[in-house]
């Protein structure tokens, strides 16, 4: 393989990851945030903060986005290089 | 010796190259079918926001305040059971339609096919039709070229803005949404939001396009479960179209080799949104669109054919079944899936009509178990939160079950027996005081049910919710 078509198929991998984890990060909000109030979280927190509710689901949101995102582009990473070391990557078999 | 050939390396490219999909403009009663429900999709968009309902915005996710006002119906977060019941019958309605019409969904009302239709038609509209499109963005940078493509963008953009700004508008008010946006007031999360949701439309509606429904929508991967050989689909009649042929040898009369239907002038290809070449099967690519419908019968049209060569058919259909449509629709697969749908949609809307108007949480008071009155009676207070889910400002009244001469009054009433007034889609907190005489037949600890009733309205409720009263053990 190219280094571009590479870099592509990175890319569109990385694209799917963005949207799957997307996806799963509204249901997670949703779920979340209709069983805890974030105002209540803020005021047990175990560092001082100060946030209202548009931030505090804000910030929830994206948070369960970033971990999903983290976790997904982890697994893609680590079985990808699972199937190159099995089956060897098309390039070396032409 | 072997030949050299073979050892040099091939590259094997696994991603497909993505050209842009230029769709051909066509029409007929498939695409003016799309075009109204387009209108009216985006129409219901824009515009609901804007609607009133009594003195507040009509449909309104108020977050900061924890409530969906839906018209005349405001849910809580103690409501996410209907949320659910929702999302069910949205599942399952996908299910029902996808088996008796196939895509219908992807062609005529998913948001990505509705918003990509609507950002085609804009570069259309500036750039001209397909071929110009083409001719344009192969041709150098000229002023022209430069004037057109900075037109399109200003469009795309204020178009996924105005989109970003509605779509906010569904959690914060739109009339104070709007003009704080044009006057450079938005700030913190709502312009995050309004950027990020304008941002995603255009690049899915400007530019990704069909590749959202080929790389990203799961839907596209897992419908194949719900068809069957009833399904409607968009197909070619391969048995009527092939061989095809196309120009001088076509029109060779001498020429003793069959003749399809097939005039291969490429416009199904061309109409395509998604660019695929529907002669080639089912695949699924298809969004069931059914452009390629229009346009091959405008040209059977022209060339004097009966129309109909792509149309919507069954593969049962094609292999020659000919069964009629009622005896198709009624075949257990859309029975099942109906009969589901049906028993939810029954049990949402029961639920929604037989939901309280008001919602009771009591917390015992945690100081003492009980204490005694100026008069020598045992009393037990109880912390109650009352929330209002109805439409109305509302007083509660409030008696005791359960136990033999005891009496219940709110801790501050304002009228005899009556709570305080607790304003519609508020929370009303209250001490509740359940009073009973010391010659009264008691035990240390007894189970009791507290009833709270709505005081106003045509229709009152009530509620019966239970707790404990504690008494001093018994001297005898």
């Amino acid at each position: 393989m190219d280094d571009t078509s590479k870099r592509k198929l990175n890319l569109v991998a990385f694209g799917i990851t963005l949207w799957v984890s997307f996806l799963w990060a509204a249901i997670a909000t949703m779920l979340f945030f209709a069983t805890f109030d974030p105002v209540a979280i803020a005021d047990i927190a175990t560092f001082p903060m100060e946030v209202d509710r548009i931030s505090g689901y804000s910030i929830g949101f994206l948070l369960f986005w970033v971990l999903l995102i983290i976790n997904s582009s982890v697994v893609n990473w680590l079985s990808s290089s699972l199937y190159k070391s099995k089956y060897g990557s098309p390039s070396e078999h032409g | 010796m072997s030949s050299p050939i073979n050892k040099i390396p091939v590259e094997v490219s696994l991603y497909e190259k993505s050209e842009k999909v230029y769709p051909r403009e066509t029409a007929g009663r498939f695409q003016s079918l799309r075009s109204v429900s387009m209108y009216v999709l985006l129409g219901l968009y824009y515009f609901l926001p804007w609607v009133s309902w009594g003195e507040r915005q009509a449909v309104l996710f108020d977050l900061p305040a924890r409530k969906f006002h839906i018209f005349f119906l405001t849910f809580w977060p103690q409501d996410f059971f209907f949320l659910t019941l929702l999302l069910i019958l949205a599942g399952l309605s996908l299910f029902f339609f996808t088996a008796i019409a196939g895509r219908v969904w992807c062609g005529f009302a998913c948001p990505q096919t509705v918003w990509t239709e609507a950002f085609v038609r804009m570069e259309r509209w500036v750039e001209g039709s397909r071929a110009k499109q083409m001719k344009l963005s192969a041709a150098p940078w000229t002023f022209d070229k430069l004037v057109k493509r900075i037109t399109k963008q200003v469009l795309w953009i204020s178009f996924a803005l105005f989109t970003g700004l509605t779509f906010v508008g569904y959690f914060q008010p739109v009339k104070e949404l709007f003009p704080a946006f044009f006057s450079l007031d938005l700030g913190g999360w709502a312009l995050f939001w309004v950027v990020f949701y304008g941002f995603a439309t255009y690049g899915n509606a400007g530019f990704m396009r069909e590749q959202v429904c080929k790389y990203m929508c799961p839907y596209a991967r897992f419908q194949s479960a719900m068809f069957d050989k009833d399904t409607l689909i968009v197909a070619y009649d391969t048995q009527r179209g092939e061989p095809r042929s196309r120009g001088k040898r076509r029109n060779d009369n001498d020429s003793d080799a069959a003749k399809g239907d097939c005039v291969d002038c490429g416009i199904c290809v061309q109409v395509c949104p998604t660019g695929i070449d529907i002669r080639e099967g089912l695949q699924y690519e298809c969004i069931a669109c059914a452009a390629c419908i229009d346009g091959c019968d405008i040209v059977m049209e022209r060339v004097g054919l009966p129309t109909g060569l792509i149309k919507y058919s069954t593969q049962a259909q094609d292999l020659g079944s000919d069964q009629s449509l009622k005896q198709t629709l009624l075949r257990p697969r859309v029975l099942i899936y109906g009969t589901l749908l049906s028993m939810v949609f029954i049990g949402f809307i029961a639920a929604l009509a037989m939901r309280s108007g008001f919602q009771v949480d009591i917390l015992r008071d945690r100081n003492a178990l009980y204490r005694w009155s100026k008069s020598n009676d045992i009393e037990n207070s109880y912390q109650v939160r009352v929330m209002n889910k109805g439409q109305l400002d509302q007083r509660y009244s409030v008696t005791v079950l359960g136990l033999e001469g005891a009496s219940a009054k709110w801790g501050k009433p304002s009228e005899v027996g009556h709570s305080r007034v607790v304003k519609a889609g508020d929370i009303g907190e209250f001490n509740v005081i359940i009073t009973l005489a010391e010659t009264a037949n008691y035990k240390r600890s007894q189970d009791i049910e507290m009833r709270f009733s709505e005081t106003i309205g045509s229709s009152p409720n009530s509620i019966v919710e239970e707790s404990r009263f504690w008494a001093p053990a018994k001297r005898n």
